[in-house]
């Protein structure tokens, strides 16, 4: 971890912020990337960051990830200026579009994780208040349950299914049309 | 140094997760099949769905896609399931041609072939029917036509006893009515028409006369009117049903002329236009093929309907003098937060924020052989290709829906529930 730097130093160290995970372990971010966290924002608008956040809710595993897509989404946003896709405009489209597919790219390899990883992301991206991730998290798990049925629901989560043959029945009965 | 604090609990199944977390999961997953699905997997689950009883936005349509086989089940693909088929429908009469929907889960069906054939409103869900006419009075001839409709729009639900039909349709005079006589009219003519629910004859409304090729293309219902697009032009033709007090059914019609916009169609072949409300105004949405002999949908232009404010001092061109040409379609440089599937007669809007996880875009569906009046006319076997569906967005087009089969009785459509 760094410690005092000399004073040329000193305006990058003041941009710099450090985290705290769960497990005591430190991660020194810049304030761009730590402000992506609605929570930590708060946090520096008030000055509460010296000798660095701690975060008791999110361990190093999971913080070290939560930090890799902020560093890539905190380069995402510098470069974004009110993008919004127009359809008349070529050229300003082609440059937006690779940018736009480069980041989806990262965002479909970041959520390649095991079912307890994306569940401990969405917790931690909850409680920092990092809506992007959130969102991101959260369509993951919808996607994986849109369209299968019951038996690959609990086959793909470690479900038993509890439900008596007769509430089961009941249930079906209520909503008849969707199991056509 | 301090004792490490306990880490949290893992939660060990969706269910544990915190209610804000988990609405926002189910805001995800806003289609009624997956929700019904989901609620059958485990007591845990039930309980969620049953406690947070998380709102679910309008139903998006249904892209309904015809099997090859005559007595096999239609598809039901799911914009809001991730565009999966869902569930089967299976459409009475069986072979029947779907040439649009209504809310409600309203079809439009059309049966039969030459004399035999009939049309009609099923309610999908309910097997309901109304019974729609299959000839039509033109204005010029006392004579009834027998008529194929093509493409047809409601007023309101046919449950209403003042819904109002107008429709797109094919014409033709029976050969058998007046034999030896030479027909005043070509074999099949496509031409406008409207009818009351339960009227056994439609009307013709005769188009503007000064065209030389007077085509429609499309009908939508708004602002308490059917506009009928002409394909000459863009302009409109405005058609106001009123009720009578003795309940009888009056309508006025009236021609508005759209001023031509210019540079809009180069490099691209105009494949479809089509007409649809929007937020409360008129929008024109124009279908490319980047070329001709190719079906394959390229891409999409959208105009909004706008009023000119004032009669400008000055004509900047003599061919269409301003004051004849009080309206103008401009085109939108995105689509704003829209979602529009289209459709003849029955395209929709809806609002992208209301769905989460979705973006602005154009749905469509292959219509291509919609308007094959000498094919749906005739008794010869048409082949549908259903291929050219899909989703335009961001600039480029998705074939997002499931792979097709050709049929050789009806496009795929759209089903509004």
């Amino acid at each position: 971890m760094a410690s005092a730097g000399s004073g040329d130093e000193k305006a990058a160290a003041a941009a710099m912020i450090t985290l705290i995970s769960s497990d005591n372990e430190k991660f020194e971010v810049t304030e761009a990337t730590a402000t992506l966290s609605q929570t930590i924002r708060h946090m520096i608008e008030d000055g509460c960051t010296d000798g660095g956040v701690p975060l008791p809710n999110v361990t190093s595993k999971i913080l070290a990830r939560v930090i890799e897509y902020c560093k890539k989404h905190a380069t995402a946003a510098a470069g974004e200026e009110g993008s919004s896709s127009s359809f008349s405009d070529a050229a300003f489209l082609e440059v937006d579009r690779a940018f736009l597919e480069e980041l989806e790219e990262f965002d479909d390899a970041f959520l390649e994780v095991d079912r307890a990883t994306l569940f401990d992301l969405i917790l931690a991206a909850n409680y920092l208040d990092i809506k992007g991730l959130l969102n991101l998290t959260c369509q993951k798990v919808a996607d994986s349950v849109k369209g299968k049925t019951p038996e690959q629901i609990r086959e793909m989560y470690n479900i038993v299914n509890d439900l008596t043959p007769e509430e089961e029945a009941e249930i079906r009965r209520e909503t008849q049309w969707a199991f056509e | 140094m301090a004792a490490a604090p306990q880490p949290p609990p893992l939660p060990e199944s969706m269910a544990n997760l915190p209610d804000d977390i988990l609405l926002s999961i189910l805001s995800r997953i806003p289609c009624k099949a997956d929700r019904a699905r989901m609620s059958i997997v485990c007591k845990a689950w039930r309980a969620v769905l049953v406690r947070l009883k998380a709102p679910r936005p309008r139903p998006l349509p249904w892209l309904l896609l015809p099997t090859p086989l005559l007595g096999g089940s239609t598809r039901v693909a799911c914009a809001l399931s991730g565009f999966r088929v869902h569930h089967y429908l299976t459409i009475i009469p069986l072979g029947a041609r779907c040439f649009g929907s209504h809310d409600g889960a309203w079809l439009f069906l059309s049966c039969g072939e030459s004399k035999k054939r009939s049309h009609l409103l099923l309610d999908a869900r309910s097997s309901r029917t109304r019974d729609l006419p299959g000839e039509i009075l033109r204005w010029n001839d006392p004579d009834a036509h027998r008529m194929v409709i093509l493409a047809a729009t409601l007023s309101s639900s046919p449950d209403d006893p003042n819904c109002v039909v107008a429709a797109i349709v094919a014409a033709s005079r029976d050969p058998d009515s007046a034999p030896g006589a030479v027909p005043p009219f070509p074999p099949v003519q496509r031409c406008a028409a409207f009818w009351r629910m339960g009227w056994p004859r439609a009307i013709e409304i005769p188009l503007d006369a000064s065209q030389a090729v007077p085509s429609v293309e499309d009908v939508v219902y708004h602002d308490g009117a059917f506009r009928f697009l002409l394909t000459h032009g863009d302009h409109i033709l405005v058609c106001t049903p009123t009720m009578g007090h003795a309940g009888n059914l009056m309508t006025d019609w009236e021609l508005v002329r759209f001023h031509p916009g210019g540079r809009i169609y180069d490099e691209h072949f105009i494949r479809a236009r089509y007409l649809i409300e929007s937020r409360r105004g008129l929008l024109l949405v124009v279908r490319f093929t980047a070329d001709q002999t190719q079906p394959w949908t390229s891409m999409f232009k959208v105009f909004l309907a706008i009023e000119r404010k004032t009669t400008p001092d000055v004509d900047t061109n003599a061919d269409f003098p301003l004051a004849k040409y009080p309206w103008s379609w401009s085109e939108l440089d995105t689509l704003g937060g829209r979602m529009l599937f289209i459709g003849y007669g029955c395209s929709r809007s809806y609002e992208s924020d209301q769905y989460p996880g979705f973006k602005d875009g154009i749905y469509f569906s292959d219509d291509s052989k919609f308007y094959d009046e000498a094919m749906i006319f005739g008794n010869n076997v048409m082949t549908y290709p259903c291929s050219d569906n899909g989703k335009w967005s961001e600039g480029h087009v998705e074939r997002c829906f499931p792979k097709p089969d050709p049929s050789d009785y009806s496009a795929p459509v759209w089903l509004l529930p």
